[in-house]
Formats: structure tokens, C-alpha cells, sequence
């Protein structure tokens, strides 16, 4: 039953603030889903009494920083209340002796590491929508960009958690300092849970040093083969890449080095003396045509339209995933596009084109990676798309845990309902 | 002492003992009080309890049967891996059954071009980079106990190390995991492909002290062993001039591979010991920096500079491997070398912030003025996780509750300077009552949740971790739902 907004939206005033609540409009909609109210509560008290509220009511509350990346995997069926945390946007502290900073949920990754830049530091992640993009939302969604590569996910470099439970109370896990075992990781468990088990009120995070120096090297028109030998030559411990990143059809190579100058020059000769044996092309970038390439790397993927999906493969399994997809996008006439951490083994596809042909892309992708215990998971698309194809793939033997967790931190199931499809769960 | 009137030993029922036994064969079931006694304690051994039985699976199967037959009777059971634990995580239940897991210590695979291996629990830490290394590989966690420790357990605890700065803890290098649930299911998460959809279960099971679930297979990260590894011991008149070089290396954009702090007394000891040859000083410092040679040999010498600015007094850079390997010698020996100056010690493992060290060292060198007890400390100076020693002698009265004391009251300087009861020995069963000096009952509360979706019967690994066990299935807080309110009668604003 959906409740009325402008009633919702009455009451919500009283509880989060007059300022706080918006009826939602056709431009807030998620997918296509609509919110009755958006909320954004001035203080973390508010988001408490809001979430006590709706529990009462038993409304379906998703949780959201800049709504970068709401869209992504299965969508809530109904959403009662969108709410924001972007009013929570304090940098709460930044110990940078320790290389340690507490965010609040709201604040804007890039205001993070403006303010953190000042001490020469910075949160090292360059996630999808770096200009926008939340710490809640991030954290949420566990998004990570080329930087993983040596740097890690959110997952491994957040330290500490304080949220509100879908009852409204408030509770911290983790710390503040980067070694503690002291309970339950429930940092790492919420980061990823794309808001289902509690509304991330601010995060603590372990921080790195900003290198002085950075070159990039690209390697381009390569074959899958190819580029999965530069991806061998590079990981050589002769180097040190932050970021080692795949890209194509037609394939290329971008291995950024960043540290001290010296240090950056030497090692991006290494790595051009290591590819130029099979590469046709190699060229090594910096300053302004660096960021040029970077920001086309991103775009690939990220530009607006399309159909993006999330990889997740062994990473010797690479080019046997590259030549299968680029052979896919010939054989359909679709346009398409691979992106990501070549070692890790997480890309991002792009694929864009008539709808039957998309999806026959998507899911002979899916079918492809699963047989090799990979999966695909549906980011950004279109809504007749999700009904033909699970957002989510497999969820495995978690599902079953999954659903447990959830009853446990969301008995009333208030929070980003229908956002993972747990029901499906196998029991042993 | 076998037979004394102070052990307690809990009878169980030959019924269930035969079920046991059906379920792990006669080899694997002990039974008998002197066998149990072996398994009283980990390594924390001021705590102790006589399991009520013992088991020894060998397959994971047994493990399940092992679990079903614990679940059917209601009894509990707690996983065991090699026993060098310093929490008493793998304390056993009296009344329960105590699963010692070291019969699974096979490497399943080593999967060379996806950098992973697949190893059973009882897998000891160092057999993971003795295995991975004629392919150039390594597993970069080293708690000090490597030689003898199980990754089970280090899963377990989530076992850090001297390298945790620069690489992490365990939680970051296990990819994937197995387990045997609380209820005898088996089932798997993660793997050798990252980022599975759904929560981070892996990151849940890792360090939750076994009482999650019970793992019966690792799948490791293994890293390319470093092209380049550069080590230096320095000197130093006092702990302050030290830490004020660790400071000195972070802000000048250095993540070391390692940075060790060891006092006085500890230096000592670790001579008497192993004899390292390490320096007579106040303090000393072992920091490792690792990488490519393009990157490591610049940075190196910016760090010998640093020492030297902050007031060392000597700084030597190893040579070769073999005198590398010495200055660890003397440092992993730290704790096993105090026997040689105390004839008993306690070992505390607490976390600060790394700024807060002069301030909580001197409140340490306080406390021990006014207890009377020597400490010496060993620090991970690079990521703040502080080990005093605290020496005392069993044989006089009243000195082990002291030391014991003396243990909490720093760990409450731990807390107060922003830091953690414990960086990488685990809560277990020593510090449950330090929980409420870190978290609010709300937290802990929270966190029990979890259990609760793992193992809402409460038998897997009990009365570890929380002060207060919650009971399952009850909803705590301030608010509940008015019938009427359920009923859809009323509303709440």
C-alpha cells in the first residue's frame, strides 16, 4: 500500500525539519521508481528519529548520498522515503600523523581530498562520479576505481563505522586507529550492503601519502592476448603501478607509476622496455594528456547512456574474457566498451545498442563468466532489461546468510527493500 | 596434578560420546582426562578449562557430522587450530567439545597465475610462503608465531604482524573462504574472484574469534616477492627520539614495509636470548622498506637521514639477508625471550593512535614506578599496536592478579588516547569485560546481531568476545511495537 506523500511528507517535516523534506518528483526517480518524499535531515539525530518513524510506519526508506549510483543492481520496488545523508558533510577529523580522517557520510569524496590534500594526503579512491560521488554512497556500494590496484576497495581501507539501525539507534563498530581486532568488522559488512542494513552516519578511514610525481604508460592496439602479457610483464616486481587498467576494444594498456619523480621515470622506462617487446604502440604521458587519457578512461564506461555492468573474474581468466567479448560485439553489431583493474579482476563493460541484441550480450556475457565462478552485475540499465535479466546474478551459498543478516539488523525489512532478492537462497 | 582435586572435568553423556565418535572414528575422539588436559589451554594459559570431549576431524564431512551431533544435543563446541592464540580464543567449554583442527593441513592448490592458494586450516603461515616460493611468491602476513601458528586460527583473529603497515592484516589477504556453519551446513564465500555480489561475509567470518562459523578451507592472496628489500636497525637515547623518526618517515610519504620499536628491557632480553647483536640503547628501531629497487633505494636513504636527524645514535643497515634475518631473529624472539629476565611475563596487546606514543609510554614508565612491576614494550611503531610485557612472578603472592591489572589499566591509556583493547591478539575469552570500555551496549548489541544470523543457538565458540551474550530472537532498545500499533490500529510519530 503506498502511502500518500503529502501526508508523508507532513509528518516527516515535523520529525526531520521543516527545511528537510521534498515531495518526489519524476527527476528523483530511481530507475523508475519514484520516491513518495525525499528526506535530508540536517543532523544525525534526525536521520535517527526519521528511521524510528518510518519503522513505525513500516515505510520503505532507501538511503542516499549524491544518488550517484542508485540505479546500480536490483532497484526497490517502492520507495517511500529517499534519504539523504548529503547535509552530513563534515570532515570530522583528519589526524594526519596517523594517516587516519573521519567523514561524515554526506561529504563530497573530492571536498574530502581537498581538505585532506592540504597535509599532502588523500583518501585513495577514484571511484565512478569522482566530482560527486558521497562517502556514504561510496561506502555503501563498495566502489573503487583504477587506484584498487594498489590501494585496495573502501572495504579495505575503511577502519570504523558509525550508523543508524533501522530502529533508530545509533551504533559505532571499528575504530580510529588502523589496527584494531577489538568485535565485529561491521565497517567492512556494511560497505557493500548498498544500504540495507543500516544508514552510514560517518566512516574513518586509513588514508595514503600523495605521491609528488606521476607518469602513465599506455600501450594500445593490442589483442586480448596481448594486452594479458603486458598485464604479466607489468606485475614483474621490478615495478609498482597504483593503477593497472585494461581498456577496449581495440585493446589498451594504462599502467600509472606515481611517487617520487626520479622514482616515476625509472619505473615507467622498466615498464616500456618490459611491453615494447609486443606492443605495436607505447607512449608514456604526464601532466595534462595524462589526466586527458584518464578522464577518457573513465568516459568509456561512464559517459551518459548505455548499458554498464560490473565484472568480477579471475584475473588469469583475462584474456579469454576480452577476446570472447570483443568477438560478441562483432558478431551482434553492438557497440561496446571494457574497462578496469586488469590484475584485480574487476572491469566494468559498457554495451550499447538495439535492446534484444544488448541483452543477448549481457547475458551471454553472464553465462560465460559464471562458468568460471565469475559474475556480471547490472549497474546502469534500462528497466526491461532488469526484468529479462537478474540485477544480481548468483548470490550463492550468502544468500542464505545474507537473509539472516538482514531479519537480524532489519527485522521490519524497512530499509532498501527488494534491493538484494534474498529469497532465492539454496540451503545446504 | 592430573587427578588433583582442583581440575574440573565435565562428564558427557556416553550416548553423545558415541555419537561422537561414529562421527570422527575412534582415532579422532579423546576422551580420556589426560588427553583432555593437553587442550586446556591456547597459549594465554592463566585461563584454562578442561574440554569435555576432543575431536579430531580429518575430513571437512567429519567437521559437519561433528557440528550436527554438537547441534542436536545442545552442546557446545569451540574450533581449535595450533594454539599459539594469546586471547584465549580457543579457550575451551567445559561442557563442550573442543574441534581441533590440525588433522586438516593439506595445501590444496597453489594457483600461480591467479596469485592465490587454497589451503585446510591447520596449514601452518609460514608453509604458505615455504609453498609459494619457487614461483616468486609470498603471503605477507607474519605474525611473530609463523613458524607454528595454523591460518585457521589467523583467520580466526584476524592475526596481524610485523608488515601489517605497508600490506595489511589477514583480512586482506584472504579471498575466499569455506566454512562449516553453526547449523553443519557447509557453504562457501568469495573466492579467487573478487567482489562476489552481496555482503562482505568473508570480512565478517575474518577475525570474529570462531564464533561465526568453523573454517575448513582459506583460499590466500599471494603477493610477488619484492624485487628489492632494504633493512636498518637504529639506536636510539630514548623512546621519544624514536618515535620521533616514525614520525618523521610518515610525513615525509613513506608507508615502510615495517617499522618495529623495541625498549630497553626487551632489548635485553632478546640478546640473552638469540643474540642478535643488537645495540645497548633505549630504544631501538627496525624499519624495512620493500619494493622495486627504482623506488626502494632512493627512499632508503632518505630514511637512514631521518634517523639520524631524530638522534640516533647508530644506525646500521643490513647487508645481506643473513644479517636481515638477525635483526628479526631478535625481535619475533621478543616475547618468549623475556622468560630470560622475568620468571613470568604477561603479554598485552593494545593499540594507539601512533602520535599518542611519548604520552602513553609515560604513563606506562608511571605505572610501572607505582605497581612495581618492570614492562617492557614492544611497539609496531608504524600502525601503533603496542605489546607490553609486563614481568612478574607467579610464585609470590598476588603478583599475577597485579600484573593482570596492570595489563587492564593500560589498555584503559590505550582507549583514552583514542586507540583499541587489542590491534591483533583478539578479545577472546581474557579481555570480554574491556569490550564496554570501547563500545556502548548498543554497539555490542549490534554487533551480536551478527552472531545471532550466524548461530542463534549460542554454540558455536560461547562466551567469547561479549560481556553480556544476547539472547536470540529478543529485540532489545527503548522501542517495541504496541499490539495495537502491530495490528495496524495506530501509528507512531
Amino acid at each position: 500500500m503506498r502511502a500518500e506523500a503529502s501526508e508523508l511528507a507532513a509528518v516527516a517535516a515535523r520529525v526531520a525539519g521543516e527545511d528537510a523534506v521534498e515531495i518526489g518528483t519524476p527527476g528523483a526517480a530511481v530507475g523508475t521508481v519514484v520516491p513518495s518524499i525525499l528526506v535530508a535531515p540536517r543532523d544525525a539525530g534526525r536521520v535517527a528519529e526519521t528511521l524510528r518513524w518510518a519503522r513505525g510506519r513500516r515505510l520503505a526508506v532507501v538511503p542516499s548520498g549524491a544518488g550517484t549510483k542508485l540505479d546500480w543492481g536490483a532497484i526497490p520496488p517502492r520507495i517511500d522515503i529517499l534519504l539523504s545523508t548529503r547535509r552530513l558533510d563534515a570532515v570530522v577529523a583528519h589526524r594526519q600523523g596517523d594517516l587516519t580522517a573521519t567523514v561524515q557520510a554526506g561529504a563530497r569524496l573530492v571536498e574530502v581530498n581537498r581538505i585532506l590534500g592540504r597535509h599532502r594526503q588523500w583518501l585513495p579512491l577514484d571511484p565512478a562520479c569522482p566530482d560527486r560521488a558521497t562517502i556514504g554512497g561510496i561506502v555503501a556500494t563498495n566502489d573503487a576505481g583504477p587506484r584498487r590496484h594498489q590501494h585496495g576497495a573502501p572495504r579495505d581501507l575503511i577502519l570504523g563505522v558509525r550508523f543508524v539501525r533501522s530502529d533508530g539507534e545509533m551504533a559505532t563498530a571499528g575504530g580510529a586507529v588502523v589496527k584494531n581486532v577489538a568485535g565485529y568488522d561491521l565497517a567492512r559488512l556494511l560497505t557493500g550492503s548498498f544500504g540495507a542494513l543500516g544508514v552510514i552516519i560517518e566512516a574513518t578511514f586509513k588514508l595514503a601519502p600523495v605521491a609528488p610525481a606521476s607518469r602513465t604508460l599506455v600501450a594500445s592496439d593490442l589483442s586480448a592476448a596481448e594486452a594479458a602479457q603486458a598485464v604479466s610483464a607489468l606485475t614483474s616486481n621490478q615495478l609498482a603501478p597504483s593503477a593497472l587498467e585494461v581498456q577496449g576494444p581495440p585493446y589498451a594498456i594504462l599502467a600509472r607509476f606515481e611517487t617520487a619523480p626520479e622514482a616515476a621515470e625509472r619505473q615507467v622506462a622498466v615498464a616500456s622496455a618490459l611491453v615494447r617487446q609486443g606492443a605495436a604502440s607505447v607512449r608514456v604521458l604526464t601532466g595534462a594528456a595524462e589526466a586527458e587519457r584518464w578522464q577518457a578512461h573513465r568516459d568509456a564506461i561512464w559517459r551518459p547512456g548505455g548499458v554498464v555492468c560490473r565484472v568480477g573474474l579471475r584475473p588469469a581468466d583475462l584474456a579469454g574474457f576480452l577476446d570472447r567479448f570483443q568477438a560478441l560485439l562483432e558478431g551482434l553489431s553492438v557497440q561496446g566498451q571494457a574497462a578496469g583493474r586488469a590484475r584485480v579482476g574487476i572491469l566494468h563493460v559498457r554495451i550499447e545498442g538495439e535492446a534484444a541484441a544488448v541483452r543477448q550480450v549481457v547475458e551471454t556475457v553472464r553465462q560465460h563468466v559464471q562458468s568460471r565462478d565469475g559474475h556480471v552485475v547490472l549497474l546502469r540499465a534500462p528497466a526491461d532489461l532488469r526484468t529479462a535479466v537478474d540485477s544480481w546474478g548468483s548470490l550463492g551459498d550468502a544468500a542464505r546468510v545474507m537473509a539472516a543478516v538482514k531479519r537480524e539488523f532489519d527485522p521490519e525489512g524497512i530499509l532498501s527493500p527488494g534491493r538484494w532478492t534474498l529469497e532465492r537462497g539454496q540451503p545446504d | 596434578m592430573i587427578g588433583g582435586s582442583n581440575i574440573r572435568s565435565f562428564d558427557m553423556e556416553k550416548r553423545f560420546l558415541e555419537a561422537l565418535r561414529s562421527a570422527v572414528g575412534e582415532a579422532g575422539l579423546l576422551t580420556d582426562l589426560p588427553d583432555r588436559l593437553t587442550y586446556e589451554s591456547d597459549a594465554l594459559t592463566h585461563l584454562h578449562a578442561v574440554p569435555g570431549a576432543v575431536v579430531l576431524p580429518s575430513t571437512v564431512e567429519q567437521v559437519q557430522q561433528v557440528v550436527r551431533v554438537c547441534v542436536a544435543a545442545g552442546v557446545p563446541f569451540v574450533a581449535r587450530g595450533h594454539g599459539t592464540g594469546l586471547s584465549g580464543g580457543a579457550l575451551p567449554a567445559e561442557d563442550g567439545v573442543l574441534l581441533v583442527l590440525t588433522r586438516l593441513d593439506r595445501v590444496l592448490s597453489v594457483d600461480v597465475p591467479n596469485r592465490c592458494m587454497v589451503v585446510q586450516p591447520g596449514v601452518t603461515n609460514l608453509e604458505v610462503s615455504r609453498r609459494a616460493a619457487p614461483f616468486g611468491l609470498y603471503y605477507a602476513p607474519d605474525p611473530s608465531s609463523q613458524q607454528v601458528c595454523s591460518i585457521g586460527g589467523n583467520v580466526a583473529e584476524n592475526a596481524g604482524g610485523a608488515h601489517c603497515l605497508k600490506y595489511g592484516f589477514t583480512v586482506h589477504h584472504v579471498l575466499g573462504l569455506e566454512v562449516v556453519l553453526p547449523d553443519g551446513a557447509r557453504a562457501r564465500f568469495g573466492g579467487a574472484v573478487p567482489d562476489a555480489p552481496g555482503f562482505d561475509l568473508v570480512g565478517a567470518i575474518v577475525g570474529s574469534e570462531g564464533t561465526l562459523a568453523v573454517v575448513t578451507e582459506v583460499t590466500l592472496r599471494l603477493l610477488v616477492v619484492p624485487e628489492r628489500v632494504r633493512t636498518l636497525l637504529a639506536a636510539f637515547g630514548s623512546t621519544d627520539g624514536a618515535g620521533e623518526a616514525v614520525s618523521g618517515i610518515i610525513a615525509a610519504g613513506i608507508i615502510p614495509a615495517a617499522v618495529e620499536m623495541m625498549d630497553r628491557l626487551t632489548i635485553e632480553a632478546a640478546e640473552a636470548a638469540v643474540h642478535p647483536g643488537f645495540p645497548q640503547a633505549e630504544a631501538i628501531l627496525i624499519v624495512e622498506l620493500d619494493g622495486p629497487q627504482s623506488e626502494v633505494d632512493d627512499r632508503f636513504q632518505e630514511v637512514v637521514a631521518i634517523c639520524r636527524d631524530s638522534g640516533a645514535a647508530e644506525v646500521r643497515v643490513a647487508h645481506d639477508a643473513e644479517e636481515r634475518g638477525r635483526f628479526w631473529a631478535g625481535r619475533k624472539a621478543a616475547f618468549a625471550a623475556m622468560g630470560r629476565v622475568s620468571p613470568n611475563y604477561y603479554v598485552q596487546d593494545g593499540v594507539i593512535p601512533r602520535t599518542k606514543l611519548p604520552e602513553v609510554l609515560r604513563r606506562i614508565r608511571a605505572l610501572e614506578a607505582t605497581s612495581g612491576l618492570r614492562i617492557g614494550n614492544v611497539f609496531h611503531a608504524g600502525d601503533g599496536n603496542l605489546h607490553p610485557l609486563i614481568c612478574y612472578d607467579a610464585s609470590v603472592d598476588g603478583q599475577a592478579a597485579l600484573a593482570a591489572q596492570v595489563g587492564d589499566e593500560i589498555l584503559t591509556y590505550c582507549v583514552e588516547a583514542g586507540g583499541s583493547i587489542t590491534g591483533e591478539h583478539g578479545v577472546g575469552a581474557d579481555k570480554v569485560s574491556q569490550m564496554l570500555k570501547m563500545f556502548n551496549e548498543v554497539d555490542l548489541d549490534t554487533m551480536q546481531r551478527l552472531r545471532c544470523a550466524f548461530d542463534p543457538a549460542g554454540l558455536c565458540n560461547p562466551r567469547k568476545i561479549f560481556p553480556t551474550p544476547r539472547m536470540c530472537g529478543e529485540v532489545p532498545g527503548p522501542y517495541r511495537a504496541h499490539p495495537a500499533e502491530r495490528a495496524g490500529l495506530a501509528e507512531r510519530f
